[in-house]
């Protein structure tokens, strides 16, 4: 018997536990309440009578009387929560977009590169400038260019987060040896065949 | 996620309903910081762009949405001095064109299947070819004709611009 309440004392210290850890979370995420309100608009059934017993009081009353019951379970799904976690963030790492030295392709010169980049439309509805309606954001990254830097273009595969593979290209400063800011001009849907 | 409302797409005078968003590419690559809200589940770009074929080329010919700050954007507001017709050299990919009746709805994205697609390859802007891929017949007599959406929810009473357009 009194391994019994010694289990279930534990079990009451883990729900304990879990219970101050949620509090904390929503406490601490202040894009949680924007986050329910976004919810609330999705699924009008939220703001019923009837859902909010069942999960304010409900489904709260019988998960407590679960993880009493069964709290070894508890810190193994913790566990495998926070390698998910870790494999998430390996991911978003893994996906920053890079650009290696074996993309480099050229050193092209700012003469090169914008007269080989001047878009026309023949109902001029893109300025005649280099890049078109990107020359805004060419002239910024111009701006990065220091003296002693080369201007070359690259072309790369690149794996987003969502594990969709992309052709991307454009041009990246480099400064003795080390590549620097880029800028992206095509980012295309990459397909093997 | 809800099943979301398409550009629209003006091509050998028809008018289609056009499951592709090339000017997401634009807004991501051109870092002029500008970003729309989302109105709707069922508009989580929170625009609609219309876009016109013409000579084999691509254009945005028409743009209606709300901006973060709540005020209402429109082609001139994300192309300053290109009110009427902005040429799409930016995108290179596929253009799908769902037609026919309605195979398999799928309440996500474009993710709804429809007896054919029409499917117009894209190149700096310029079009390089155009395919139907057809994708069965629906044994549905009553089945719907045409791109549909099953349900959504509007965001706030007065910034569904993109919509009600």
């Amino acid at each position: 018997m009194t391994y019994l309440y010694v289990y279930f004392g534990v079990g009451l210290i883990v729900l304990t536990t879990v219970f101050a850890h949620h509090r904390w979370i929503l406490n601490k995420d202040s894009n949680s309440k924007s986050f329910s309100e976004i919810l609330d608009a999705t699924n009008p059934d939220r703001n019923k009578l009837s859902y909010k017993i069942l999960n304010n009081y409900v489904a709260p009353t019988i998960g407590s009387i679960l993880v009493v019951i069964a709290w070894p379970i508890v810190p193994i799904m913790k566990y495998k929560d926070f390698r998910e976690k870790k494999k998430l963030e390996r991911r978003r790492e893994n996906s920053i977009f890079r650009i290696k030295d074996l993309d480099l392709l050229n050193v092209m010169t700012l003469q090169q590169v914008e007269s080989k980049e001047i878009i026309i439309d023949p109902l001029g509805a893109v300025p005649k400038t280099p890049f078109g309606h990107f020359h805004l954001a060419w002239e910024k990254f111009k701006k990065e260019i220091e003296p002693n830097c080369e201007v070359m273009n690259f072309s790369t595969i690149w794996t987003n987060e969502w594990d969709q593979k992309k052709i991307v290209s454009g041009y990246v400063i480099v400064k003795s040896g080390k590549i620097g800011k880029h800028f992206i001009t095509k980012s295309t849907k990459f397909d093997p065949a | 996620m809800t099943a979301q409302i398409t550009e629209k797409l003006i091509y050998e005078g028809e008018r289609y309903a056009m499951c592709t968003n090339p000017l997401d590419v634009y807004l991501s690559l051109s870092e002029l910081g500008i970003e729309f809200e989302s109105t709707s589940t069922a508009l989580w770009r929170g625009y609609v762009g219309t876009w016109e074929i013409k000579d084999d080329r691509l254009y945005l010919i028409k743009l209606n949405g709300t901006l973060n700050d709540g005020s209402e954007a429109d082609l001139e507001t994300v192309f300053p001095g290109y009110p009427n017709r902005v040429f799409a050299h930016w995108f290179s990919g596929e253009v799908r064109i769902p037609q026919g009746k309605i195979l398999n709805y799928v309440h996500m994205g474009y993710g709804s299947t429809y007896e054919r697609d029409l499917l117009i390859t894209i190149a700096d802007g310029v079009v390089t070819r155009s395919t139907v891929q057809e994708n069965g017949v629906s044994d549905d007599p009553a089945a719907k004709e045409g791109y549909s959406i099953g349900a959504m929810t509007t965001f706030g009473s007065n910034n569904a611009k993109g919509i009600s357009e």
